[in-house]
């Protein structure tokens, strides 16, 4: 069952818009927003995304819904490596997430349906005086279905407060690669921000349709509590990516395989895969000091699961990405 | 209620309990700093203890919390909620070596739980607590449970009378001499050295105690990038004095 932790009171604009299930991170920035009140217009955006194939074998935007700010216009087409897979950027009309910003999002993608998602741009979390910012999302894959999810960085600024928590409703023949990359702040803003913000969480749960558990996974960081360059955590580097690709054995197998982790002195890279929990797939992690190195990375790897399941690589990103 | 003062018989049980003489095969493991050591992450006193220190805090808030929560689920009798913590903590194990290391020890720490607990001269032997380990120990043998050893930890922990600090001190103790055992044996580094960490992070024990007492199974946590990425380099990798 998913909570409502994330969802804003409605009704008032009290500090008392926490229930029991708020994870206890946030607990201490339960406040009011005093510019726009906690759940208005804006500030709770929702998106439902369900996809599934055409007669033709087209993967299509079957139904929607969205509020703002959370936008999507249309799926579109322009992946020549394969022409029926939808493409779907999500956007964002309100800039970047705002104090008390609760935004939801549920996709679905029905038997065999095949879809890249990403965002825009870059999610940025302002600088914030109250309450915090949150992304809840559900993802449910049917059998045979194919998911790419890879938005564009996450970048927290000063003092800023973000959780993110995503459920994961997977079947057996389905394969989701979903990887995020996390920069330490505005690192080209002023003299520079780095690792600033006052708290990102982000939380992942996997399970398969009759609700078993597969893997979990969740980090908190406080940099003004602990600082997260230390040996063991980030070391010396700023940026970090954390890739799942949840697919059957023999396709993780085949990734885990062909992966070479390293540390790279000249790229300033370091990467590594592991094999997750219940053979339920693999995890890739990255650390960088160069969100351009970082993201190509990413690609590359996600190249080599497309490769592998849909036998085509990921074209090249957009220039102006 | 059980009685969780620290008497000399529970100290002595707690020693035992942490001792490196305990054969759970606790030192075959390196808890990835073979891999640290190798990639030049780890090479001298200083980064030692950090990559310690940052060990311990991730074993504090996944495994610390299991455990406490195993403790308190075995003397409220609420077994279902210690298979909840396995699954949990199971499932948040994302590298082979870790998972076979939580296991490996896992079993083997029930195997001896079972047998100190039914021995007959066991003068703490209580049929509640006893009932519990034995049948830990059958679900780990059926697969029901997968047998994380810091569950087993928590259940030979309320067996055996040892409350939830001691248990909290005995499971940081276990992973940090892990770290600094290896160190020993993988670079240069002294005895007196890894004993000076020890006492250097011994004050980390206590505010990674109530920030494990916060947080719920659910809430297990763990930012170790680096560690992650070690562990992976280690499976993939040639060089084999330890296990992770």
């Amino acid at each position: 069952m998913i909570s409502d932790w994330h969802k804003a009171d409605n009704d008032t604009n009290t500090p008392h818009n926490a229930d029991t299930n708020t994870p206890h991170e946030v607990l201490r920035y339960i406040s009011p927003t005093p510019y726009a009140r906690l759940g208005t217009t804006g500030k709770s955006g929702f998106l439902r995304l369900g996809f599934e194939c055409d007669a033709s074998g087209r993967t299509i935007l079957r139904d929607w819904e969205r509020r703002v700010p959370l936008i999507v216009q249309q799926a579109l087409y322009f992946d020549e490596q394969l022409p029926d897979m939808a493409c779907v950027y999500i956007l964002s009309s309100g800039g970047p997430n705002l104090d008390g910003d609760r935004y939801e999002q549920l996709f679905t993608l029905r038997r065999g349906a095949m879809v890249h998602l990403s965002t825009g741009a870059a999610t940025k979390i302002a600088e914030m005086r109250h309450n915090y910012s949150s992304l809840r999302q559900h993802i449910r894959l049917e059998e045979g279905s194919y998911l790419e999810y890879l938005p564009e960085p996450v970048i927290p600024c000063r003092h800023s407060r973000y959780i993110s928590d995503t459920q994961i409703t997977i079947a057996h023949s389905a394969v989701l690669l979903y990887g995020e990359i996390y920069l330490p702040g505005r690192r080209h803003y002023g003299r520079g921000e780095r690792f600033e913000y006052d708290l990102l969480s982000v939380a992942m749960r996997v399970e398969r349709e009759d609700g078993e558990l597969l893997f979990r996974e969740k980090f908190t960081v406080e940099p003004h509590r602990h600082h997260p360059q230390r040996r063991g955590a980030m070391g010396e580097y700023e940026i970090f990516a954390n890739v799942v690709l949840i697919a059957d054995e023999p396709i993780a197998d085949d990734i885990y395989n062909a992966t070479t982790p390293a540390i790279d002195h000249a790229e300033e890279l370091l990467y590594g895969i592991t094999r997750l929990p219940n053979h339920c797939g693999v995890q890739l992690k990255v650390l960088g000091n160069s969100t351009d190195k970082v993201k190509r990375l990413v690609r590359h790897f996600a190249s080599r699961v497309r490769q592998r399941v849909k036998h085509k690589p990921l074209r090249d990103d957009f220039v102006w990405r | 209620m059980r009685d969780n003062r620290p008497t000399a018989e529970v100290v002595m049980r707690l020693l035992q309990l942490s001792d490196s003489a305990l054969p759970i095969g606790t030192f075959s493991f390196s808890n990835t700093l073979e891999s640290a050591v190798e990639w030049g992450v780890v090479g001298d006193r200083e980064s030692l203890q950090e990559y310690c220190s940052e060990l311990l805090r991730v074993v504090a808030l996944t495994d610390g919390v299991a455990a406490l929560h195993a403790l308190k689920a075995c003397n409220r009798a609420r077994y279902d909620d210690i298979l909840r913590a396995d699954k949990l903590l199971f499932c948040s194990k994302a590298s082979d070596e870790a998972r076979l290391m939580t296991q490996r020890m896992g079993r083997k720490l029930a195997e001896l739980g079972v047998a100190l607990a039914t021995s007959e001269n066991n003068p703490t032997e209580e049929h509640k607590a006893s009932a519990t380990i034995l049948r830990w120990h059958d679900d780990i043998r059926s697969g029901k449970a997968a047998g994380c050893c810091a569950v087993s930890q928590g259940i030979i922990a309320s067996t055996f009378g040892i409350g939830e600090e001691a248990l909290f001190a005995s499971l940081c103790y276990s992973a940090a001499m892990m770290i600094l055992s290896a160190a020993l044996r993988s670079m240069r580094v002294t005895h007196i050295v890894t004993q000076q960490i020890i006492g250097e992070i011994c004050h980390l024990a206590e505010p990674l105690l109530a920030e494990a007492r916060g947080l719920t199974v659910e809430d297990m946590q763990s930012f170790a990038l680096e560690y992650d990425i070690m562990a992976s380099l280690h499976e993939k990798g040639d060089k084999r004095l330890f296990m992770n």
